[in-house]
């Protein structure tokens, strides 16, 4: 079943390249193609997570291969759903990098096989995993609205009446966008750091919170906390809203890479459940 | 039968003379009317606008025609033949339709890709079916002429940039904004470009225009009009706060928007963006409100950047759409061809089918009281025999209709092997 991952990494790639060159020269016929192209990655993916899933009778993002893959899936997947709705062919160009990037990333995670872990309440840290990057995956949506937003305020701002300037969306539609990732994402993340800790009470016992882990996880949350309060209650629009936006989603990727990378309580030991 | 279209434009004659051949309505019927009586023109339509006046005929003889045509405008010009002849095109068939495919699609318009020309073109096209003077022929190139005006607005962005400062005006609002609906303007000014840029951005979607002047009691009427409210001029401020557009052009010799009125009014708007343009020289607002967060400002240079930018695209989009019309000539030339062996086709089944049943009748006669299914057994094989004896020729003609030039040969000759009229 490897081959399926393999495959839709090529796949990927390949959009990826096909959508850098559509950023250049505006071509429909490589638009369609690259979309065509990713939407085969992206099922191979699913397929490829799918069968992760029922070969270990868990769900597909209990390692970190996997919720890298994961994430990059439901990327893609809000890729097509928000290109159908907002039909701004250049978010693929600012969107697939970063889905690449997690299945890029995903070779270098980690290597766990699913096989050995033995889990306490494997479902609950799955459903919290699974919200989680659902979250994460709506806010790296809203991250590429808001560098879309950046680049589109500097072309007015300057007066650059560019390719760039004809291409990308109005500065309302891109603030829509960010809006709705902002505001679909805060409560997902909520719910699967909800959980999270509520595994984490069970599992690891008194002392939780003391992992830095979830330490970093709940200050991101409150950052995030501001950001849904700003745009909820208008306070925060525009420009300063597209910039916070990225720097909050360079926050939590940084997080999000660091947890997994750098031993912490948060360890595959601990977390994966050794008695 | 040939179609040939004279006329003349705003590039080949001068106003003084566009303007003495220009047709009103009510002389458009009479010309018609009189230029197929008096000539030989079996179908006509004029086309009159400010920029041009072309007819379009088809004619039996192209040079006696042709020659028809000229003198009717050289008369309505008043001047001799040889001199009209100076200022005007001519077109014959193919050609022609080229000509009429182009300039409906705004090809030839002074403004490259304006949509007004479009619905000219129906119009004249209308007269000339009010006034009986277009026929089968025309009617199928005007059907011709609306299908590709669609294909070369719907494949191309011919006409999709604006090129105006009151289009461009609209276009920034819909960069900064995306959608107007639900938007406020305020005009800074009360005249004649402010009336236009508002009366676009209220097309587009905008609920209120607003407006403050001087005179106040112009602000009250313009203000009326768009639905918006009336500001004295001293009450500025208070207007920007509610505004998403301004749009400022007063005669003012001094700005009429400093930095100080923007920073007041952004502390009341929570940050919503506020898009300023200034069309005045000299300029209303002045250029440091710009580097505010959240404003957008341009003057009338930025705006013509912005026209000469979309002059541009519309020039390569125009190369597009040329490539399109010469497919869409082919198309309708193939089309056309199929309407000359169509006739033909049908003709030639009739009479094989009249001769089959007469065939059919005499044999039946000679097979007395042979049963209900014999008879349709007849029927059926003489029927089939039939069809599989003309599809190869008929297959033959229509291929050949696709793909040569006729001219009239193999129709000609079909004719005579099958003994049709």
């Amino acid at each position: 079943m490897r081959i399926l991952y393999e495959l839709s990494v090529v796949a990927n790639f390949v959009a990826l390249i096909l959508f850098f060159i559509f950023a250049y020269k505006k071509s429909r016929p490589v638009f369609v193609a690259a979309s065509s192209i990713l939407a085969a990655g992206t099922l191979m993916l699913m397929l490829f997570l799918a069968i992760q899933g029922v070969q270990h009778n868990t769900q597909p993002v209990i390692t970190p291969f996997l919720s890298y893959n994961f994430l990059a899936m439901l990327i893609y997947l809000l890729y097509f759903l928000f290109e159908f709705r907002f039909k701004m062919q250049l978010l693929g160009t600012f969107l697939v990098p970063v889905g690449f990037f997690f299945n890029i990333v995903s070779l270098f995670s980690r290597n766990v096989q699913v096989a050995q872990l033995k889990m306490a309440s494997p479902f609950l840290l799955g459903i919290h995993t699974g919200f989680l990057m659902l979250g994460e995956a709506l806010f790296i949506l809203a991250f590429a609205s808001s560098v879309m937003y950046l680049i589109q305020e500097k072309n007015l701002k300057s007066k650059r009446f560019n390719q760039w300037y004809s291409r990308l969306p109005s500065l309302g539609k891109l603030e829509e966008m960010t809006g709705l990732g902002v505001s679909a994402g805060f409560p997902l993340m909520t719910t699967g750091l909800l959980i999270g800790f509520f595994w984490a009470a069970k599992v690891w016992g008194p002392g939780w919170y003391f992992d830095p882990k979830v330490i970093w996880s709940a200050a991101m949350w409150v950052i995030y906390a501001w950001l849904f309060y700003g745009k909820v209650s208008d306070r925060i629009r525009g420009h300063r809203f597209a910039v916070a936006v990225v720097w909050c989603v360079v926050l939590i990727l940084f997080s999000f890479l660091v947890s997994s990378f750098l031993p912490s309580i948060h360890t595959l030991k601990k977390s994966y459940g050794a008695k | 039968m040939g179609l040939v279209l004279v006329g003349l434009n705003h590039e080949t004659a001068p106003v003084e003379l566009r303007e003495k051949v220009g047709l009103n309505p009510e002389d458009l019927k009479e010309a018609l009317n009189k230029l197929t009586r008096d000539s030989d023109l079996r179908e006509l339509v004029i086309l009159s606008t400010c920029n041009r006046t072309e007819l379009v005929a088809f004619v039996p003889d192209d040079d006696k025609g042709e020659a028809n045509l000229v003198s009717f405008l050289a008369d309505r010009a008043g001047v001799p033949l040889s001199e009209i002849r100076e200022h005007i095109y001519q077109f014959w068939g193919l050609k022609a339709v080229e000509h009429i495919f182009s300039v409906a699609s705004g090809l030839e318009s002074m403004v490259l890709g304006e949509p007004q020309i479009t619905g000219q073109v129906k119009d004249a096209f209308d007269r000339a079916i009010e006034a009986g003077t277009a026929g089968k022929r025309l009617s199928s190139i005007y059907r011709h002429t609306i299908q590709t005006v669609k294909q070369v607005r719907t494949q191309t962005e011919i006409a999709r940039n604006a090129v105006s400062i009151s289009y461009v005006a609209v276009e920034l609002a819909r960069k900064v904004f995306g959608e107007l609906k639900g938007k406020r303007a305020l005009l800074v000014g009360a005249g004649e470009m402010c009336e236009l840029a508002a009366t676009h951005l209220k097309e587009r979607g905008v609920d209120a225009v607003d407006v403050t002047n001087r005179t106040f009691s112009r602000a009250e009427r313009l203000a009326s009009r768009f639905d918006g409210h009336p500001y004295p001029l001293g009450n500025l401020r208070e207007a920007l706060e509610v505004a998403d557009i301004v749009v400022s052009s007063t005669g003012s010799p001094e700005s009429i928007i400093g930095k100080a009125d923007v920073e007041a009014a952004l502390r009341k708007r929570k940050s919503a963006s506020l898009l300023l343009i200034d069309i005045a020289v000299p300029r209303d607002i002045e250029p440091e409100v710009g580097d505010l967060p959240g404003v957008f400002l341009f003057d009338i240079d930025d705006l013509q950047k912005v026209i000469e930018a979309n002059k541009e695209k519309r020039k390569k989009e125009a190369e597009k759409a040329a490539q399109l019309i010469a497919r869409r000539v082919r198309e309708y030339e193939k089309w056309r061809r199929m309407q000359d062996v169509n006739p033909v086709i049908v003709e030639l089944r009739q009479n094989v089918e009249a001769m089959r049943k007469e065939e059919l009748e005499k044999s039946l006669k000679n097979l007395h009281g042979c049963s209900e299914e014999v008879r349709r057994e007849l029927d059926r094989l003489s029927y089939s025999v039939m069809n599989k004896m003309l599809h190869q020729p008929i297959t033959e003609l229509k291929r050949a209709a696709r793909e040569e030039n006729l001219e009239g040969g193999l129709v000609s000759f079909f004719r005579s092997i099958f003994k049709l009229d």
